[in-house]
């Protein structure tokens, strides 16, 4: 028997209901995917779970693939505002979270396309919260957490290049593509983002310059 | 050898590019030779290895540097709100488009559904605009907002008989006063949607949400504006009703705080 019942809805419409949607379902304790395929059918508050569970890792995303604090704000709404309506097109066998993550780039980028003109203020080491990561047990380890940092120390254009290059995995094709550049530009912002990435790796390997 | 091509020791930048495959065919040809002989050069390019090395790292690194700031936060957890609110307003897509599942099933069920063919649909590739977004929302709420403003334009009648009663508490019929107060145009009303156009000491987000919670309607607050009513400066503040698609509707004095609600208007309306 389907688990599908109809609800008559306001303006004579009806929608379907999952019969779950009345049994017991607690959102905390649901998979990733339970909760998708819950927001899809209808229970309110699972979406939101969601939200609750990745917000900083989405929220990271969104500050390294955008050129300012306000940019990453809009264009993780816009994800989110995305992500709420096309939850069905989720496929089962991708991480709900890379789902996410996938979504949330791609609206940074079009954000980055429709925004050419205008360029807000960047993020800049001045305009960047503290990361949390102490840093007082510093290993070699630690060296991703210094790059972290330093990623907001360059200029936009070349974080972002490294970024989708080196850390989204995306071509040099693609993202000139995305971003409406020469894949030559591309190539340049990288080369010149880890030239300065290395000096300040070099910088933290220097043991009398640890604190 | 040619005095063109560049010997050591090479600048970083150059070698950067090399590294980075940004040099034009025969340059590069000609410097690899001169690169691949000096141990500087290639200790070089290996410290660039590393920099994607870590950079990868970070890819896939769990931990959260930059964690989303609490006003970022309250904003997108307000906006899931909203569009809960608005998706429970009739059909979504998101109700039509998911492969059914089992909900007696187990939960590894949910991977191996047979997924339909899906219907068109916004590709991830282009999400809806949030000037899209909004436009729609504004249009969604316009027919709550509408009737708040019925009952608000008729406010001095509602709270009349809120006054006057003294049987048991009846609803307030929604229907247009005889002499609609003037106090409250709908285009005065309809402006609160999604604003924040507070003057005095409500202007401060923590002020309001005190004197929201002090009003029992601690929920999202959907827009806020400075009003003349009945005569005296008041703020008009809505925020979602009580079980969607309501909203509801508050007008307080300005100086409503904690211990001091000082509630002129208070209706659910939808």
């Amino acid at each position: 028997m389907s688990p599908e019942v109809n609800e008559q809805v306001r303006g004579g419409r009806t929608r379907q209901v999952a019969a779950y949607r009345d049994r017991s379902f607690v959102l905390e304790n649901g998979s990733d995917k339970e909760l998708l395929a819950a927001h899809v059918r209808g229970v309110p508050h699972a979406f939101a779970e969601l939200l609750r569970r990745h917000k900083d890792h989405l929220w990271q995303t969104a500050l390294r693939t955008s050129y300012s604090r306000e940019d990453a704000a809009d264009s993780l709404q816009d994800a989110l505002l995305s992500a709420h309506r096309t939850a069905g097109s989720f496929r089962a066998e991708a991480e709900v979270r890379s789902w996410l993550h996938a979504i949330v780039v791609n609206a940074c980028l079009d954000r980055i396309r429709r925004n050419k003109t205008r360029r807000a203020i960047s993020i800049t080491p001045d305009t960047m919260p503290e990361a949390v990561e102490p840093r007082d047990e510093f290993a070699e380890y630690e060296l991703s957490t210094v790059v972290g940092e330093a990623l907001f120390t360059l200029p936009e254009d070349q974080r972002l290049a490294l970024v989708m290059v080196e850390m989204e995995g995306r071509s040099v094709a693609e993202t000139a593509a995305a971003l409406g550049v020469a894949e030559g530009t591309i190539k340049s912002r990288c080369s010149r983002a880890r030239v300065r990435l290395q000096e300040r790796l070099e910088f933290f390997r220097d043991p009398g310059n640890r604190t | 050898m040619s005095r063109s091509v560049p010997q050591p020791p090479f600048p970083s930048e150059l070698l950067a590019d090399l590294h980075g495959d940004n040099l034009a065919a025969e340059l590069r040809e000609q410097l690899l030779p001169q690169v691949s002989a000096d141990p500087d050069a290639l200790h070089y390019l290996s410290r660039l290895d590393e920099v994607n090395v870590h950079l990868r790292a970070l890819a896939t690194d769990e931990r959260v540097m930059h964690p989303m700031p609490d006003d970022v936060a309250d904003r997108m957890f307000r906006f899931v709100a909203d569009l809960d609110l608005e998706a429970d307003d009739g059909p979504t897509e998101r109700l039509t488009t998911m492969p059914q599942a089992q909900p007696d099933g187990p939960t590894d069920r949910l991977s191996t559904m047979a997924v339909p063919p899906p219907p068109p649909r916004p590709p991830v590739d282009a999400p809806v605009s949030l000037a899209q977004y909004r436009s729609r929302r504004r249009r969604g709420w316009l027919a709550a907002a509408a009737a708040s403003v019925a009952v608000l334009a008729g406010a001095g009648a509602v709270v009349t008989t809120l006054d006057t009663t003294d049987g048991t508490p009846t609803a307030a019929p929604f229907t247009e006063p005889d002499t609609p107060g003037d106090e409250l145009t709908t285009a005065a009303a309809l402006s609160a949607l999604g604003k924040r156009e507070v003057n005095g000491p409500l202007a401060d987000e923590a002020a309001l949400a005190r004197c929201v919670q002090a009003n029992g309607v601690d929920r999202t607050v959907l827009g806020a504006s400075s009003i003349t009513f009945r005569g005296t400066d008041a703020v008009l503040v809505l925020v979602i009703g009580p079980k969607p698609p309501t909203i509801t509707a508050l007008v307080v004095g300005a100086g409503c705080t904690t211990g001091a609600p000082e509630q002129l208007a208070l209706r659910d309306i939808g």
